[in-house]
């Protein structure tokens, strides 16, 4: 049985009143969910209260679920608006996507000669740069290329136009590179 | 610069965290869904159907048996004193129900117990589980009884 079969039928069955088949779901998706939302917050505690939210969100509203679709992007989906209502009680100016607002250079990083390895200062630079980037570009770059959504299922789950989609991952994309170039060219002095 | 493909590869290469040993428990207690909860849950609904349905019977019965006695509760309530005849007279007809009642249980208990007390009936036990088996196994010797249904 593959894991999307396994997934329907513990579904199925968690509508049927099998409490352990919801087990098995939170056991599927509960690092995906939790690593999203603390890319997303920058904070584990915070996270682990939104990942916990996004499952008892999940099974009250389970009888709405269209089995068709995959169940990982519609709990991403959720996980998300929680994420998003969470930063906005927070800071609301924090959901702005003006670059001014955000420093290009990233957080905490001390030069040394072994950070110049090409893997390695990537490897490190990547969570601060997420940490880094606004929200709402930080959201767009993990649903596409950490979650592997395309453009049109990453459309759906925020609930705006492909176009916008692709509009908000370019100027996301514009702004990683920059950052890790002058991150990189910081580092290399 | 960096290439689209690079920024996928780091973002991607990202590894993925997980949350508290205790996570899943949490979120199922709070959804009511953990084993203790659902028997705790279970265990509720029984004693209140079970007091429910008790007390509905008792209920039933308590008017049934007012509809049948309407005249002597009446009487009761105008006369105390024939009231408390009444009230004997049905505490002495309990007390024989349960007097014979425990009888039963006595004479029951002693029939389990006396092939083990006296062993001439043990033998005779014996012999009838004997004869029994000898019954069934001349009635099914044609096997008509034992044959599949379907092959």
């Amino acid at each position: 049985m593959g894991n999307g079969d396994s997934e329907l039928s513990a579904i199925n069955r968690c509508l049927g009143g099998d409490g352990d088949a919801f087990g098995e779901i939170i056991n599927l998706h509960k690092d995906r969910i939790f690593s999203f939302a603390w890319r997303m917050l920058q904070n584990p505690s915070d996270a682990e209260d939104i990942a916990q939210e996004t499952f008892i969100k999940a099974y009250r509203a389970l009888g709405s679920y269209k089995r068709d679709c995959p169940l990982r992007p519609w709990l991403l989906r959720i996980a998300r608006n929680l994420c998003i209502d969470f930063i906005r009680r927070r800071s609301p100016q924090a959901l702005s996507t003006d670059d001014e607002d955000f420093p290009l250079e990233l957080e905490d990083s001390a030069p040394g000669p072994e950070r110049a390895a090409d893997e390695k200062f990537y490897a490190e630079a990547a969570e601060k740069l997420l940490a880094t980037l606004p929200p709402l570009y930080r959201e767009a770059l993990l649903l596409q290329y950490k979650e592997d959504l395309t453009i049109a299922e990453i459309a759906r789950l925020l609930d705006l136009p492909e176009a916008t989609v692709k509009t908000r991952l370019f100027r996301a994309k514009a702004l990683a590179r920059l950052k890790l170039c002058a991150e990189k060219e910081r580092i290399t002095l | 610069m960096i290439s689209d493909e690079k920024l996928a590869a780091i973002i991607s290469a990202l590894p993925y965290y997980s949350p508290a040993e205790n996570f899943s428990a949490r979120v199922l207690a709070e959804l009511g869904l953990s084993r203790e909860r659902r028997l705790a849950l279970a265990f509720e609904k029984t004693a209140v159907l079970s007091a429910v349905s008790w007390t509905a019977a008792l209920a039933f019965a308590a008017a049934l048996f007012a509809a049948a006695h309407i005249g002597g509760i009446l009487k009761a309530i105008l006369m105390p004193k024939i009231a408390l005849i009444h009230v004997k007279f049905f505490a002495l007809k309990f007390l024989m129900a349960a007097k014979a009642f425990l009888d039963f249980l006595a004479g029951a208990a002693g029939m389990i117990a006396r092939p083990v007390l006296r062993p001439e009936f043990a033998v005779e036990c014996a012999l009838a589980a004997l004869l029994a088996s000898a019954a069934i196994a001349v009635i099914s010797k044609d096997g008509r009884a034992a044959r599949p249904l379907h092959r």
